[in-house]
């Protein structure tokens, strides 16, 4: 009686131990598919993490690309009148220097014949004396030496004048481009608006007059060469806007913590329709190879870059303000 | 007779130093700041040769040349240009009906060889001239 209870509670407890180990299995498979499933999941977020930095890297690149080949064509377009405005000076320094060269020559036979004269007034020949003074006579008048003497003061003056220029151009595009400045540097604001107008200068002159309201500025930390290609873009808009003849006022001043850059022009002004769009990539109404389309949005991503702000008002027949604001702290990237 | 050239240019050292360098050739020289001054002068002026830069404020100096064809439409037109893009040369030619497009910065010596050749140039076509009217006047004789 007791050895058959006994055997079956060893009967219970074996089926009890096979349950058991049955659920175990069962379980195991389970934690086993589970983590399966797990180790795909975190595959997965992996490859989405790296390809994402990489689609970032990209688009930084791309940006950067962005920015510098705008840069490029519009420096391209106004290549043609900075070479026309170095063209004109060098040409007539050039020429001013050749004739220097002949009035030299010139004045160079007076001086040998002035020389002749002296000797033999020393060593008391009249006669070669005399006959020497109408030589020089006559050399003073075929040479026409009265005319160079006129003329030498002129000529140095111009030429002086326009080697001058050519500096100030090259000077000034220079500073505008910066190339070397991949990194963000101390600038002071209306330096950045002198050299990009005596840039554009050629292009605008014709059309508008500038109006120039600076104020004092102190420096900020920027990326100047870039806020340059900003200005830039804004004073040709506002050139190509005005017809035949109008005004461009530039004006920068503080206000609480920003300094703020304005450029207004009495040119033909924006559709409210565009308005909206102005700072979209590739929105352009100029026609076809006048403008990339890219100018404005650039410039809005460059201001953006600086923790900046740029927006504008615009009446159509009556002209157009961009206003910039920029944190005098700078933007700390 | 003397041959009349007219220069125009915004820029006056540019006017400065042309007169300088056609000083001693012999030709009687006109100079113009402006397309309006030089149509002017082309009014009062038989002139022979126009040389002309081409960007200038209000009118530029294709639409100068066209006017002044209506005015001298015998007179030989040339650019002298430090702007020359393939429109501008092509615009020159076709409108303004230029002779030569020359460009800035010059050369002294090829400035005044073109010039001159111009002038023999135009001395050519007023002798040519001359002789056809002269063989067509004994025709009728």
């Amino acid at each position: 009686m007791e050895a058959e209870v006994l055997s079956k509670n060893e009967e219970l407890l074996k089926r009890a131990l096979y349950r058991e180990r049955q659920a175990r299995f069962k379980a195991e498979d389970i934690l086993e598919k589970k983590t399966k499933e797990l180790y795909v999941v975190v595959e997965h977020l992996k490859k989405q993490i790296t390809d994402r930095i990489e689609a970032e890297k990209v688009i930084k690149r791309n940006q950067a690309q962005m920015i510098q080949s705008e840069k490029m064509a519009g420096l391209g377009q106004l290549a043609a009148g900075v070479a026309h405005e170095i063209n004109n000076p060098v040409g007539f320094v050039t020429s001013n220097l050749q004739t220097l060269k002949k009035y030299s020559l010139s004045i160079k036979k007076m001086i040998s014949e002035y020389d002749s004269l002296v000797s033999s007034v020393q060593s008391k020949d009249i006669e070669k004396s005399v006959s020497f003074l109408t030589e020089l006579a006559k050399t003073k008048e075929k040479e026409d030496i009265a005319y160079i003497l006129d003329d030498l003061d002129n000529l140095v003056k111009e030429s002086i004048d326009g080697t001058n220029r050519v500096k100030e151009i090259v000077k000034g595009l220079k500073s505008f481009a910066r190339l070397d400045e991949a990194e963000m540097k101390e600038a002071d604001i209306n330096e950045g608006i002198e050299s990009t107008l005596k840039i554009v200068w050629n292009e605008i002159k014709y059309k508008c007059e500038v109006i120039k309201k600076l104020s004092p500025l102190p420096m900020i930390v920027c990326f100047p060469g870039q806020l340059n290609q900003v200005f830039m873009n804004l004073i040709v808009n506002a050139a190509q806007a005005i017809q035949e003849k109008g005004t461009l006022t530039i004006e920068s001043f503080v206000e609480k913590e920003d300094i703020v850059i304005r450029f207004t022009d009495t040119g033909s002004g924006i559709k409210p329709e565009n308005l909206e769009k102005l700072f979209n990539p590739f929105f352009t109404t100029k026609a076809v190879g006048k403008g990339t389309g890219l100018g404005l949005s650039v410039s809005y991503g460059i201001i953006k870059k600086h923790k900046g702000d740029i927006f504008v008002e615009s009446q159509v027949g009556v002209g157009t303000t961009f206003t910039i604001k920029l944190p005098m702290k700078g933007a700390a990237l | 007779m003397s041959y009349k050239m007219l220069c125009v240019d915004d820029e006056p050292g540019v006017l400065q130093s042309l007169k300088r360098l056609f000083r001693r050739e012999g030709y009687e020289m006109f100079f113009a700041g402006n397309a309006h001054d030089a149509l002017e002068i082309l009014k009062k002026e038989n002139i022979h040769l126009i040389m002309t830069d081409y960007r200038m404020p209000e009118m530029n100096g294709v639409e100068f040349l066209k006017k002044s064809i209506e005015i001298h439409p015998e007179s030989l037109r040339l650019i002298l240009s430090g702007y020359a893009d393939a429109k501008v040369v092509c615009d020159a030619i076709d409108q303004g009906q230029v002779y030569r497009f020359l460009t800035k910065p010059w050369n002294d010596e090829e400035l005044l060889e073109s010039i001159r050749q111009c002038f023999e140039h135009i001395k050519i076509e007023t002798e040519r001239n001359s002789l056809l009217q002269q063989a067509k006047q004994e025709i009728k004789a």
